[in-house]
């Protein structure tokens, strides 16, 4: 994976080849996903979400086409811990970064899930905690709507696990600065910003919500401009590496999220239109660096924060 | 936003033809491209049906399921002993009949309201021709699938159809219920063992 300029990214001590990291939930555990053939223009992968004990995911219809969007409500479908520290990613190259995204549910399944990856011969990069997911019961999404839920998994998982831990906020969380905050003082090394947006589907035909669970949520180009939002208002509240996530389709999005503050930026639904999105991607930075004669794309975070009257 | 899954219903050297209804946006975007347009196609995806087994091969579809077993009726059907059964509702699908007979596929009808062939269902046609070492490949409805299995044919393969997002195993949004846990449609199928699969589940 050769570009003609610099794409390596730093995400604390994370050392990636290119910014664009697989959001959760997209990328297979099958053989061929993870050589070289079918990682360009990526630098790190991040895993989906995974829960002690495996999961079956939610029944009824589980994806629906919106305008420039996509719902999704699969509900942490997942072979375990166990099966994925155990046999799966021994059993995978690894060529790139892996992050271990790990669902809440409940605290001492954290801390099992952690001890599980921690003791693994080569255990994940990074585990990315995701307190986002909002289509299943009993945790998942609930835990980083507030504050206080934030600091208990935190100081559930901080202990447990040495690497560098990151921590996938939910947009639907009512205090952000409460959330970083308290995401600061247990010792989260950065901020993925952020899980999807809750929304929902009627079929008119059926005249019923589309899903089982009534509540979706939306990716894809639809929520870019509100996840950049996002990410610019957490860069003005932390000094945390931050990862943007929510709607990238476009080189010029990529460089949207990093000139707004962050340090690589996570793809998710733009795979589903186009597999390749990610070299495209690199190509299109690549070529916005070359023609204004930059060095790096690394030079460019924050550089859309210079000069406004803001809170750090 | 997504691709849409389609089978391919036939073959002719390097040409696929597909075969498909007009169901909202994205068939209608395909219905309506001009001659010399340019698609994006991904595929071809997932597992196919076996080799056929059993001492006769019926095929039984309803209505668009036709796609991919007139594909398979074209691959093995016409070469071994069987038949080919279609389902339709009714008289709004006489040109698709009129058009296999003009291709030269044999194909016994059945329509809900008696306008084409005979009147019942293609569960009612197979019901007729089953026995016990036969091998049925369906595609259909959910409901004429279930009816189908009830019918508890020796061999037996469906291919199935789930809602999509991604199409190459990611997002697990087309998943199906079978006896090894929630497959992939997109990759682990479409085509299943009509007996791994946990019909009442599916039907939720
Ligand atoms: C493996 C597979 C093979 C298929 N092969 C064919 C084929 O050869 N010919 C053909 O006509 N159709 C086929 N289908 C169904 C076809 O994919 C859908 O009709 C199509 O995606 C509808 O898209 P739309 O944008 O026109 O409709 P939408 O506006 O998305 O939806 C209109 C209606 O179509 C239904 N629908 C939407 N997506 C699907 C889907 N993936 N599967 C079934 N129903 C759906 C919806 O419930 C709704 O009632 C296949 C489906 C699968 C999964
Ligand atoms: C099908 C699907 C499955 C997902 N699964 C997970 C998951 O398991 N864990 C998680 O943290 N996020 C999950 N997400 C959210 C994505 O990782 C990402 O945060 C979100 O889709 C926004 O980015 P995008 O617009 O680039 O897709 C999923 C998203 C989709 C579309
Ligand atoms: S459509 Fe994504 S896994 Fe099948």
């Amino acid at each position: 994976m050769t570009f003609s300029t610099d794409l390596a990214v730093t995400v604390g001590s994370v050392a990636m080849e290119t910014p664009l990291i697989v959001a959760s939930g997209l990328w297979p555990f099958d053989g061929p996903f993870w050589c070289e053939e079918a990682l360009g223009g990526i630098g790190a992968v991040s895993s989906k979400g995974l829960t002690l004990h495996p999961r079956p995911g939610n029944g009824g219809v589980r994806v629906w086409e919106t305008p420039s969007g996509l719902l999704n409500s699969i509900g942490l479908q997942n072979p375990g811990v166990e099966a994925f520290a155990g046999e799966i990613i021994p059993g995978l190259p690894r060529r790139r970064p892996l992050i271990a995204n790990v669902a809440v549910e409940r605290l001492d399944d954290l801390e099992r899930s952690l001890d599980l990856l921690q003791a693994m011969n080569l255990p994940p990069e990074v585990v990315e905690l995701n307190v986002s997911c909002p289509n299943v019961d009993g945790g998942g999404m609930a835990w980083g709507l507030d504050a206080s839920g934030v600091r208990q998994v935190l100081d559930v998982a901080r202990p447990v696990w040495r690497g560098p831990l990151w921590l996938k906020l939910t947009p639907q969380a009512p205090r952000l600065d409460e959330i970083t905050a308290a995401a600061e003082s247990g010792g989260a090394d950065a901020l993925v910003v952020a899980n999807t947006w809750l929304g929902m589907a009627i079929d008119v035909d059926r005249r019923s919500p589309v899903f089982d669970r009534t509540f979706a949520g939306l990716s894809g180009p639809a929520v870019f401009p509100l996840s950049l939002r996002l990410l610019w208002e957490t860069a003005s509240l932390t000094a945390l590496p931050l990862i943007g996530c929510g709607g990238v389709s476009s080189g010029r999005d990529v460089l949207a999220m990093i000139m707004a503050g962050a340090s690589a930026v996570e793809v998710g639904t733009a795979l589903v239109r186009e597999f390749h999105a990610p070299l495209r991607f690199c190509r299109e930075i690549s070529a916005y660096l070359e023609e204004r004669g930059l060095r790096s794309v690394a030079s460019l975070s924050g550089c859309a924060r210079e000069g406004r009257k803001e809170r750090r | 936003m997504l691709g849409r899954p389609l089978a391919v219903a036939w073959q002719k050297k390097t040409t696929a033809g597909l075969l498909f209804q007009v169901r909202g946006r994205g068939t209608e975007a395909f219905s309506s491209l001009e001659e010399g347009a340019t698609l994006e196609v991904r595929g071809p995806q997932g597992r196919g049906f076996p080799v056929p087994a059993g001492e006769r091969l019926l095929l039984a579809a309803g209505a668009m399921g036709l796609a991919p077993l007139l594909f398979a009726w074209e691959r093995y059907g016409a070469s071994r002993p069987g038949e080919l059964l279609l389902g339709v509702s009714c008289s709004r699908w006489t040109g698709l009949v009129e058009w296999l007979h003009r291709r030269g596929v044999p194909c016994t009808v059945a329509c809900d309201d008696g306008s084409i062939g005979r009147k019942g269902t293609v569960v009612d046609l197979l019901e007729r021709l089953i026995r016990k070492e036969d091998e049925v490949w369906a595609c259909g409805p959910q409901a004429m699938m279930v009816a189908v299995a009830d019918l508890a044919p020796a061999r037996f393969f469906v291919s199935l159809e789930a809602r999509m997002a991604c199409g190459y195993g990611g997002c697990l949004g087309c998943v199906v219920p079978t006896r090894s846990g929630r497959l992939r449609a997109c990759v682990d199928g479409p085509v299943f063992d009509g007996r791994e699969v946990l019909w009442n589940d599916l039907l939720h």
